[in-house]
This record gives structure tokens, C-alpha cells and sequence, in this order.
């Protein structure tokens, strides 16, 4: 029993996008993935870096005994408990319908979800808990790529781009355009829903999947953007509160390959002199004020990028949610009070049935490289992300700096090469 | 179809920046599991393999089945299912 004690209950599905997402909207050319929506849905257990000691964490599926015991020994000590449900549902759902009628009382605690969905407001109402929950449609309004490419080009910011409403326009934009271009759907993320068009044949595929599905009733909506000359990316995140106050949470730097994403860290010196500047602070400010004034609340994280020519594109995406760079500041939290940075690191891996982060958790615990919550170190965040027969490895790296940080990754292959059976986990 | 594996064995290799898979890639090797080819990855060789056959795939019929080997991957696209 919870008992008088009074904390926070942490939830949330990853794959928000895909509601936002208009059902009648043409979508680009795209390749199936395996295991990828129950992969999605085990990142829920990333929250678990957010939470004080004594929260609650609610996550879709069972979080692996092994990676909660190894999170706690670092100073991630949140309860965890698996909400049951249909195996197809969302958290938010299961919540909604059960209203988690088997979980411990959480009555007058707070919420701190992912993003808002459908079902997020009534499983809020549902468990008892203090929460301000924007409207959905609201929400899925501020994170179409549209909303933002309205803001960045109303308020003249540099990296705006232009909207195609038929597959005859994208064709035209894209051949007129100077050089390479990149179609990204308006609810693209990670990598899905952005396409680098090269040549003619990559053009007239993606016009004939768009004039395909347009001929059955869909609509287009694509955003039709110059390819970067890009030096870094990064994100820099805010808190929107209620009353429309827009409150500074960091910047971060991030890794990409290609479209999708691979790691979150601290800003080298380089990239920290050209973004702490006041034009960066408004660009962003009128991002949350703007969210503000549509009736949004809640953690924001805007995508921006630097280019070779020093130019800054500080709006390049917002994401009106929880988002992986903000939960690596608050890795970076804890990591400072030790005297360490934070690395946010995600690694799509092969996972062959049986593999398990218990048999990883170990691997690194013997090879004496598993954070503990003082030394530097490396430390798994999820289970259920390594769905066979792809996966994906998140893990955050706990080190004095970049050099040692460098160290501590090369560490982790030597440890894929030593190991066997987890071979595949430690890539 | 050793001369079509062949072909597609080159594409993998320039598509995943690994010359080696040229010579390693066999009709058995699955996509996503063997090569670990991410969405990304896919979809730039599922573009090139139009161009290097001069077909058009059924992106909305392409299932993860027709990835378990190139084989599979081979029949899906150049036996009539994705033209």
C-alpha cells in the first residue's frame, strides 16, 4: 500500500505520432519493420530515468527484474508495475478501460506522461490523478510539421520549407528545387516518415505511390525541404506551464544516422557558444509561447540543426512532448551530482530469441563497466525494446567527459567480442 | 537466379556501405535479421532495386515475410507479387 506518501505516476506510450497522425493522409514509400510496434511499446520503460525514489512507473509490459534491480543500484528506484491488458493495447488504453483497478492506490498523485493520446485524459481521470492535460486535438495539431513550418516561416527564422498538397506539386517542387531534397510526412519521427530524394526514379516512385493512394480518397501533405549541409543537430527543451510561462530546461546535442536517431549528450564547447545566444533564446521562446496560445502545456523539445556555414536552424522540428533528449538531462542530472556527464545511446541491434538484458545487465557487471551510481559506467535503460529478430539498445554512458565517454563505448564492443551468448545485445 | 542474387548482393553492399557483403550476401541471408538493415537502410534499397530491374515494388504489399531471405525478397519483387 501507497499509504499517505504522496508521488508522481510515470506513463506513456512512445509511438504518439502514429494517432496524431490523420488517418487520410497519404503516406510516403516505407519498409516494414520486424518487431517494431511491441519495440515501441517496451520504450515506456525509459520513464523509469525520470522518476524519484517511491514513484511509480507503468509500463505496458513486465520490466525485466534484472535491469529494475540494476537501475536501482545506479539511484533509478522507482516502483514498477505492468498494467495488464490486451497485448495489442496501449498503456493509456489498458488504463482507460481497467482503470488500473489491480495497481496500488496512486489517488492525488501526480501524472507525468509521455504525450498526450486519446486515452490519456481519462486514464489520468481514472487513476485519481493531479494532472493538466491539454486537449488531444490541440496536441496533435502543434506536432504536425506543418504547425511548425508555418511558425518558423511567419517569424522568418532560417530552414523553413514548403508544403506540397498533391503528388503533381511534390514532383514540381522537387525538380525544381537545387540539389538533393528531403519529403518528410508531417507526423514523421525517428527516421520513419522522411525520405532523401536523389534521382528522377526516386521521384516518379514516390509520386506513384502518392497518385496510388490519392486515387482511393487520401490527401497529401508533405513537407518538401533543401538536404542540410548539416555540421550538428541538436535539441533544446522547455516546460510550457499552464499560465503559458515558458521555462528553460537545456540543450542538448544530438547523434543521427541519416534520419533516425542515435544518442542524446552534453553540447561540446563549440556548439554551447554558437546556441547560448539571445536570438536562440527567442526563437524558442516564441515556439513555446506560440504552443501557449494554442492551449498546450507540458515539456517541449524542439529539434534544431547547425550547418556548415555557421548558419543556426534552431526550429527545425517541435515535438509538444516528453522526448528522449529530455530524459537525458535527466540522466545528466543525476550524473552531475557525481561529478559525471550523461550519454543517451540508442543501438539497433539483432536480438535472436533468448537474448535478454539479465544476460547483458550481467555481462557488463562482470566486466566491471555497470554503473553504479558513483563511478563512470554504462547502464541498459530497457528490456523491452530487443524484440527479436531487431531490437534496439538503449543505454546511457556515465563518464567525466567525451574522451573517457569514448572509452566506456569501446569498452562495450570489447565486451560483444568476449561475450557469447549475448553477442548480439553488445553491439 | 544466382546472377539476380548476385546483383542484389551488390546493391546490399552499396546500400549498407559494406563492400564485403558482395561476396557474403546468399539467396538464405534475411535482410533484417542477418545484415541488420534498419527502415532507413530499407527503403533506399527498395528504391535502388527499381532502378537497377526496372520494376515498380508494391510498397503496400511488402510484408516483413518477403525480408526473411533475399531469396523470399527475390520472388516478392521480380515474380510478379511487386511489379
Amino acid at each position: 500500500m501507497v499509504g499517505e506518501v504522496s508521488g508522481t505516476v510515470h506513463f506513456g506510450s512512445f509511438d504518439a505520432e502514429a494517432v496524431w497522425r490523420p488517418e487520410d493522409l497519404a503516406g510516403l514509400p516505407a519498409a516494414p519493420t520486424a518487431g517494431g510496434s511491441r519495440g515501441r511499446r517496451g520504450m515506456d520503460e525509459l520513464l523509469a530515468v525520470g522518476c524519484a525514489p517511491g514513484d511509480l512507473l507503468l509500463t505496458a509490459e513486465p520490466m525485466d527484474e534484472a535491469l529494475v534491480e540494476a537501475l536501482a543500484v545506479a539511484g533509478i528506484a522507482p516502483r514498477v508495475a505492468a498494467v495488464p491488458g490486451h497485448p495489442d493495447s496501449t498503456v493509456e488504453e489498458r488504463l482507460a478501460a481497467a482503470g488500473g483497478t489491480s495497481l496500488p492506490a496512486v489517488s492525488g498523485w501526480a501524472a507525468a506522461f509521455y504525450a498526450v493520446r486519446p486515452d490519456t485524459s481519462v486514464a489520468v481521470r481514472r487513476l485519481g490523478l493531479r494532472a493538466v492535460v491539454p486537449a488531444v486535438e490541440v496536441v496533435a495539431r502543434v506536432n504536425s510539421k506543418v504547425w511548425s513550418n508555418d511558425l518558423v516561416r511567419d517569424a522568418g527564422l532560417p530552414g523553413g520549407a514548403v508544403l506540397a498538397t498533391t503528388p503533381a506539386q511534390v514532383r514540381r517542387l522537387v525538380r525544381d528545387a537545387q540539389g538533393d531534397v528531403v519529403l518528410k510526412d508531417p507526423y514523421g519521427v525517428a527516421g520513419r516518415g522522411a525520405l532523401r530524394v536523389t534521382t528522377p526514379r526516386m521521384l516518379d516512385t514516390v509520386v506513384r505511390h502518392l497518385e496510388r493512394q490519392v486515387a482511393r480518397g487520401a490527401r497529401v501533405e508533405l513537407l518538401v525541404q533543401p538536404l542540410f549541409e548539416e555540421a550538428s543537430s541538436f535539441s533544446t527543451h522547455v516546460e510550457v506551464d499552464p499560465g503559458g510561462v515558458v521555462r528553460w530546461r537545456g540543450v542538448q546535442h544530438v547523434d543521427n544516422a541519416e534520419f533516425a536517431y542515435r544518442g542524446s549528450g552534453p553540447l561540446p564547447a563549440d556548439q554551447h557558444a554558437s546556441l547560448d545566444t539571445s536570438a536562440h533564446r527567442e526563437a524558442i521562446t516564441r515556439v513555446g509561447t506560440a504552443l501557449a496560445a494554442e492551449g498546450y502545456s507540458g515539456p517541449v523539445c524542439v529539434d534544431g540543426l547547425r550547418l556548415h556555414d555557421g548558419t543556426v536552424v534552431p526550429v527545425l522540428e517541435v515535438n509538444a512532448r516528453r522526448s528522449m533528449g529530455l530524459l537525458n538531462l535527466h540522466l545528466d542530472r543525476r550524473a552531475r551530482a557525481v561529478g559525471l556527464r550523461s550519454w543517451l545511446r540508442c543501438r539497433p541491434t539483432p536480438v535472436r530469441p533468448g537474448d535478454t538484458v539479465a544476460r547483458l545487465v550481467s555481462a557488463f557487471a562482470d566486466a566491471k563497466l555497470l554503473f553504479r551510481g558513483t563511478d563512470p559506467g554504462v547502464l541498459p535503460l530497457a528490456s523491452g525494446t530487443l524484440t527479436p529478430p531487431r531490437g534496439r539498445l538503449f543505454l546511457a554512458v556515465f563518464a567525466p567527459d567525451d574522451a573517457c565517454r569514448i572509452a566506456l563505448e569501446a569498452q562495450v564492443s570489447d565486451v560483444r567480442a568476449a561475450t557469447g551468448g549475448a553477442a548480439s545485445l553488445v553491439s | 537466379m544466382a546472377e539476380v542474387i548476385t546483383r542484389m548482393a551488390a546493391l546490399l553492399a552499396r546500400v549498407l556501405e559494406d563492400p564485403a557483403l558482395a561476396q557474403e550476401v546468399t539467396a538464405d541471408t534475411n535482410l533484417l535479421l542477418d545484415l541488420g538493415i534498419d527502415s532507413l537502410h530499407m527503403i533506399t534499397f527498395l528504391l535502388a532495386v527499381e532502378e537497377e530491374f526496372d520494376i515498380e515494388i508494391d510498397f503496400e504489399s511488402l510484408d516483413t515475410i518477403h525480408l526473411e531471405s533475399v531469396k523470399a525478397f527475390c520472388h516478392f519483387a521480380l515474380d510478379g507479387d511487386g511489379r
